[in-house]
C-alpha cells in the first residue's frame, strides 16, 4: 500500500480517537460537567427514588374515565407490577380555558377513537398504584394518533413531574425502566418547554422578551391548503401542541399525530407542511413545503390575551432552510377560504360559511 | 489460555454473558455507544440524547437480537444521520448552546475538522473503518449499502482528505 495512504490512514485512525477521547463525562451515568452539586444530588436521588417505585413497577396503559377515575389496563405481564395513568386533569390554557380531565376510553382496554386522543391533555401523569406519580409521558407517544388500541405507543419516554428530568420509558405497554437518569441540556430546554406547554403554555421564554401583541410569526403558507381542505378546530383551546408548529421536518412524528388528527389525507407520506394555529385557534399558516413551491409569509398575530405560546416562535425556520424563496416571502399567501373580503380582512380559515376576519398584518 | 469468544460478537463469553439483561448490556455498551456517536457527530452536545434514543430503539427488539451491539451501531448510525440533517436546520436556534472546544491538539483537531466537513457517508466509513476497526461488509451492514459502495466512499473520503493535506 502507498506509504502516504498508510500514513493518512493511520493519522486519521488518531484523530478519531483523539476526538473520542475529547467526549466529557456523560450526564447519563457520571458526573455532569457545569452542574452545581446539589442539583446533580437531587436529580441522583430522585432517579433512584423513581427507579425504586418504577423498576418494582410498570407502567401499563390504564386509562381514565369521563369521572376521572383510573382503571387498570388489561393484562399486565408477568413480572410487572400494574399501575396507572392518571390524569391531571383540569389544565388551564393562556387564555384561561381550562380542560382535561382525561375522557373515557373503552373500559375494556379497547380502541381510542380520535376524537378521544384529541380531547386529551398532551401530557398524561403516569402513577403506579400506589398513586405515587412517576412521570409524565407524552399523549401523542402513549397514544399514537388513534384511533388506537391503548398502549400502542411502544417506547414512550416518561418525564418527571417537574419536566425537566426524563426518569424512563414505558417499553411496550409494561415496563418502565430507568434508562434515562439525567438529561443533556437541550433535553432539559425541552422538556422545561413541553411540560410548561402541557401546564398552560406557561412557557418561561429563555429568549428576549417577545411582544405578544405584536408577535410575528414566521410561517409559511402552500398551495396543499388547496388540496388538503379545511383544518380542524384547534385541538387544545388555548394550547398548541408544541410538535405541531416546528417539528423535525425529516421526522414526521409530529405530523402524523396532526395527520391523523386532522384525518389530512397525506398518503402516509410524513412530509410538511405542518399547519400552523395561533393561539385563537385560527390558522396562522403553514411550516414545510409540499415539495413544489412552498411560498412563505410573514404574518402578524395577536393573540387572545396577549401572550402566545412560544413553540410559536421557538426555532424559528432558518433562511435556506425550506427554499431559497425564504426571503422573498410573499405577503399573499392563501387562506382556506378565499372569498372576497372587503379591505382590511382577510378570509377566516375556521368559519363556515366563508367569513371575514380582520386582516393579519403581512409583511414579507 | 485464550478466552472463549462469542462467534457472533468476537468478544468474549463472559462479557456477553453479563450483558444478557439490557441493564447490563446498556452499563457496559454505554460508553462505547457515546464515544461512536460522538466522532460521528462531532458534536458533545447532542451524544447522549442520541444513544438515549437508540437505547431506547433497541429496547423492545433487545430479547430477539442475536447481536444487539451491531444493532445498536447502526441505530446509531441511522441516528446521528437524520440528527445531522435536523442540526442543519437547527443550528442558529441551538448556537447559544454550543460548547467550547477543549484544549486542542493542531495537528489532529485540524484533521478532525476536515473530516467533519465530509459528507456524512464518507465520514461514517471513517469512523467505522478506523475508530470502529469494521470490515467492508460489516460497514455496508452499518450503513445499508453495498460493499463496493464502502469501498467507493472511503475512496473517495481519503482522496479528499489528501488534497487537503
Amino acid at each position: 500500500m502507498d506509504t502516504s495512504i498508510q500514513d493518512l490512514e493511520e493519522k486519521i485512525r488518531s484523530a478519531l480517537h483523539y476526538r473520542a477521547e475529547q467526549l466529557p463525562p456523560t450526564s447519563l451515568t457520571g458526573d455532569a460537567p457545569n452542574r452545581p452539586e446539589r442539583k446533580r444530588t437531587a436529580s441522583r436521588a430522585f432517579v433512584v427514588a423513581a427507579a425504586a417505585v418504577v423498576l418494582a413497577v410498570a407502567v401499563v396503559a390504564v386509562l381514565v374515565s369521563k369521572q376521572g377515575t383510573d382503571r387498570e389496563a388489561p393484562a399486565a405481564p408477568t413480572g410487572f407490577v400494574p399501575c396507572t395513568i392518571k390524569d391531571p386533569g383540569n389544565f388551564v390554557g393562556p387564555d384561561g380555558t381550562t380542560f382535561g380531565p382525561t375522557p373515557s376510553p373503552d373500559p375494556k382496554g379497547g380502541t381510542l377513537s380520535t376524537e378521544e386522543i384529541d380531547a386529551m391533555p398532551d401530557y398524561i401523569s403516569v402513577a403506579c398504584e400506589t398513586d405515587t406519580v412517576g412521570g409524565w409521558v407524552k399523549k401523542v407517544d402513549m397514544f399514537g394518533t388513534g384511533p388506537a388500541p391503548v398502549m400502542n405507543g411502544g417506547d414512550v419516554l416518561v418525564y418527571a413531574d417537574n419536566g425537566t428530568t426524563i426518569v424512563g420509558h414505558i417499553g411496550n405497554g409494561n415496563g418502565f425502566a430507568a434508562v434515562r437518569s439525567k438529561v443533556t441540556e437541550a433535553q432539559r430546554r425541552l422538556a422545561d418547554r413541553d411540560a410548561s406547554l402541557a401546564e398552560g403554555c406557561k412557557y418561561s421564554q429563555d429568549k428576549p422578551a417577545h411582544d405578544a401583541d405584536g408577535l410575528t410569526i414566521t410561517a409559511l403558507m402552500s398551495r396543499w391548503i388547496e388540496v388538503i381542505g379545511a383544518p380542524p378546530p384547534n385541538p387544545l383551546p388555548g394550547c398548541i401542541p408544541r410538535e405541531l408548529l416546528f417539528p423535525d421536518l425529516d421526522g414526521g412524528r409530529a405530523l402524523a399525530a396532526y395527520k391523523t388528527r386532522a384525518g389530512f389525507p397525506v398518503g402516509g407520506s410524513l412530509r410538511p407542511p405542518f399547519p400552523v394555529f395561533a393561539v385563537d385557534g385560527t390558522l396562522a399558516g403553514f411550516e414545510g413545503s409540499d415539495g413544489q413551491q412552498p411560498a412563505f409569509i410573514t404574518i402578524t398575530t395577536t393573540s387572545t390575551n396577549g401572550r402566545v405560546p412560544a413553540s410559536l416562535i421557538d426555532d424559528p425556520p432558518t433562511p435556506g432552510d425550506f427554499s431559497s424563496d425564504y426571503t422573498n416571502a410573499t405577503p399573499t399567501g392563501r387562506y382556506y377560504y378565499d372569498g372576497p373580503c372587503p379591505p382590511g380582512q382577510v378570509p377566516s380559515p375556521l368559519l363556515a360559511p366563508p367569513d371575514c376576519v380582520a386582516a393579519k398584518t403581512a409583511t414579507p | 489460555m485464550e478466552p472463549s469468544v462469542d462467534p457472533m460478537t468476537h468478544r468474549s463469553v463472559q462479557a456477553v454473558s453479563r450483558e444478557s439483561t439490557f441493564e447490563g448490556f446498556y452499563e457496559a455498551q454505554l460508553d462505547w455507544a457515546r464515544r461512536l456517536t460522538f466522532v460521528l457527530t462531532g458534536d458533545d452536545l447532542f451524544v447522549d440524547d442520541l444513544v438515549q434514543d437508540a437505547f431506547v430503539r433497541l429496547r423492545p427488539r433487545f430479547d430477539q437480537l442475536d447481536n444487539p451491539r451491531a444493532y445498536l451501531r447502526v441505530t446509531l448510525v441511522n441516528g446521528v444521520r437524520r440528527h445531522r440533517r435536523r442540526e442543519r436546520r437547527r443550528e442558529q436556534a441551538h448556537a447559544s448552546l454550543a460548547h467550547p472546544s477543549p484544549e486542542e491538539d493542531g495537528a489532529l483537531d485540524d484533521l478532525v475538522d476536515r473530516i467533519d466537513r465530509l459528507p456524512y457517508r464518507q465520514r461514517a466509513v471513517l469512523v467505522l473503518r478506523y475508530f470502529e476497526n469494521l470490515s467492508e461488509a460489516e460497514i455496508a451492514e452499518s450503513l445499508g449499502c453495498r460493499p463496493g459502495t464502502v469501498k467507493s466512499l472511503a475512496s473517495r473520503a481519503l482522496a479528499r482528505l489528501r488534497e487537503e493535506t
